[in-house]
């Protein structure tokens, strides 16, 4: 019997034509949000710094809430006394935004923005990928990396206190430390991370994305919370993405509002807006761009 | 057990495989119609999708993987792309004319995850990424970052990031595009064997003639949204196996005209004649008719009209 001409293989390493199952349509937004994480974490140092940074101040901040266990102090802007381990979770929250400024800076407002750059949504819509998934994945994995500092920070601490429970008594009257953290640490991630997605995909430019989001959280934020202090208009606050989500904070941990901010659930309903707003974004651009990147040219 | 693929699926005598079945198809841009009663089953190995600008090649190109909605009915590989446009994105593999890759991957990372995207488990994907790019000729250059590649090597990652989840139907957008002659070539040759190292088939996208007259068994030629041909290249030429150009020593005239009183039609040419011949009739009527006229034939060979000249020919038509 003669042996088959060598063209009848298809690859000449001996692999056969790949004819198995195919992973499910709705679950392919895990692999583009992978692909997206573990991308930043090798390629950028804008990334690995602030989560390295993260991790230190969630050792910092643990280690003195084991030193100061059980003690009050007042909360700034409306003057209550809290537990120490609410003060120290909501009084992070500037150097927590600042740090997931940097990520969403570097990882959010580039991820959509270099897809366009680079002619990527073909090599997207040309394959079985629905828009939506694309879009899903890519806030998953800019949103894993954004919620380093903004979610597992607060989400670690709140759990180191759980830990530091002698009892069930105590346990009892600490537990829901736990849920609140997570639950103002996934409001802020959602935030955070859409706002910056959503602007590089709107804008469409890496840079300009870039700078419109530094300018936005370092100067009108900043300039925001000066004019609502000074002038005492509080919803001037609503324009500081750091102000709004340490606010909506008070609202999940039981507290009163800070006196230089309109009411709690205010900032809670901005930042709901501002995240609605930056999945906008995003879509428009995706939706237009599956249809419109495929083809042309020739 | 995957589908072998044997000599005759791979271009040599079997059936060429259908590729596209169109009927009616219309796109509409606002008042534009982009694709206007389009009707053609395509059938083949290597088809040449040609056409100018604004043919509605990109407009067939999008609707076909199902990304546009259109009227009329259309299937791809049977597949229908408006029910079931997933079907068709799994068994066709695109390779855009520009550029098109993700920054920071490796050659092997981008055909990985392009074939994961395409609903293969990590595993084979990464088995197929590197045949893939093996059969690109890109397997000492497949894990360095894509953006440092030339033009020609990203081309060749194209081709293989569209090959990477075992497609039966290429697309190929303008492959040789920018490409320097060496390049080209290598180019030109990979496509060449797709359809019996890859087992599957090509449609090719270009404005390059001497690419289509050397790799495709059939073309497609598209004009402000019709198709206004489609065949074989020889269809194309049209009457090519009966014209021949004929040179003899003396009696030019008198052999013409005895060859026109026999139905042909006699094209003067500075050093002989191009002769048509009737439909039926084969190069010993034009012997014969050398004989009668006593005229000696020197020369005698069948007259191949430039594919450009076919192809001009096709759009005034």
């Amino acid at each position: 019997m003669t042996q088959k001409a060598p063209f009848a293989q298809i690859h000449e390493q001996g692999y056969e034509r790949y004819t198995g199952a195919r992973s499910e349509q709705g679950s392919r937004f895990w692999i583009v949000a992978k692909n997206v994480a573990s991308i930043a974490w090798r390629s950028r140092w804008a990334v690995k710094i602030p989560i390295v940074l993260t991790a230190l101040t969630v050792m910092a901040l643990a280690g003195v809430m084991f030193l100061s266990k059980g003690a009050q102090v007042p909360q700034p802007g409306s003057g209550q006394l809290v537990p120490i381990e609410v003060a120290i979770i909501l009084g992070s929250t500037g150097w927590l935004t600042l740090l997931a400024t940097i990520l969403g800076t570097a990882l959010g407002c580039s991820t959509v923005a270099d897809d366009l750059k680079v002619g990527a949504f073909q090599f997207y819509f040309s394959r079985s990928l629905r828009a939506n998934d694309y879009a899903i994945g890519k806030l998953l994995g800019v949103a894993a990396v954004v919620g380093v500092p903004l979610l597992v920070a607060p989400t670690l601490l709140a759990l180191v206190r759980v830990g530091l429970c002698k009892d069930a008594t105590e346990l009892g009257e600490t537990w829901a430390i736990l849920p609140r953290a997570v639950a103002w640490g996934l409001s802020g991630t959602l935030t955070f991370t859409l706002v910056s997605i959503g602007l590089g995909a709107a804008l469409a430019n890496r840079r300009a994305a870039q700078a419109g989001f530094l300018v936005w959280y370092l100067v009108i934020g900043s300039i925001a919370k000066v004019v609502a202090q000074v002038t005492k208009t509080p919803e001037a606050g609503l324009f500081a993405l750091d102000a709004n989500w340490g606010n909506a904070g008070r609202l999940i941990f039981d507290l009163p509002k800070d006196n230089h901010m309109p009411a709690s659930w205010q900032s809670l309903a901005a930042l709901g807006v501002l995240a609605a707003a930056g999945y906008a974004g995003l879509l428009w651009r995706v939706r237009g761009a599956e249809v419109s990147s495929v083809g042309g040219g020739s | 057990m995957g589908r072998e693929v044997t000599a005759e699926d791979a271009g040599g005598s079997g059936q060429p495989p259908t590729l596209l079945e169109l009927d009616g198809v219309n796109k509409r841009y606002g008042s534009f119609e982009a694709l206007k009663d389009v009707t053609a089953t395509v059938r083949g190995r290597v088809i040449g999708l040609l056409g100018p600008n604004g043919a509605g090649k990109s407009t067939l190109l999008k609707s076909m993987l199902g990304l546009l909605h259109f009227e009329g009915t259309a299937r791809v590989l049977g597949f229908d792309p408006r029910v079931e446009p997933f079907r068709v994105r799994d068994a066709v593999g695109y390779m855009p004319e520009s550029d098109s890759y993700l920054p920071s991957m490796t050659a092997v990372e981008l055909c990985t995850y392009a074939a994961q995207l395409s609903g293969l488990p990590k595993s084979a994907a990464i088995q197929r990424a590197h045949a893939a790019l093996y059969f690109a000729n890109l397997e000492d250059k497949r894990y360095l970052p894509v953006e440092g590649y030339s033009t020609g090597l990203k081309q060749r990652v194209k081709l293989a990031q569209a090959l990477v989840h075992d497609p039966d139907l290429l697309f190929l957008d303008e492959p040789t595009n920018g490409l320097d002659p060496v390049a080209r070539e290598e180019m030109l040759r990979l496509i060449e064997s797709l359809p019996a190292r890859r087992g599957c088939s090509v449609i090719l996208s270009t404005h390059l003639l001497p690419d289509v007259e050397r790799l495709c068994d059939h073309v497609v030629v598209m004009q402000q949204g019709r198709i206004v041909f489609s065949g074989t290249i020889a269809e194309l030429r049209g009457t090519e196996s009966l014209r021949y150009e004929v040179r003899v020593k003396a009696g030019g005239e008198r052999l013409a005209a005895r060859l026109e009183e026999r139905g042909c039609t006699v094209e003067r040419i500075p050093d002989g004649l191009v002769v048509t011949l009737p439909e039926g009739a084969g190069t010993e009527l034009l012997l014969k008719e050398a004989i009668a006229a006593e005229v000696q034939v020197r020369h005698l060979a069948p007259r191949r009209i430039a594919l450009e000249d076919a192809f001009l020919e096709a759009l005034k038509s």
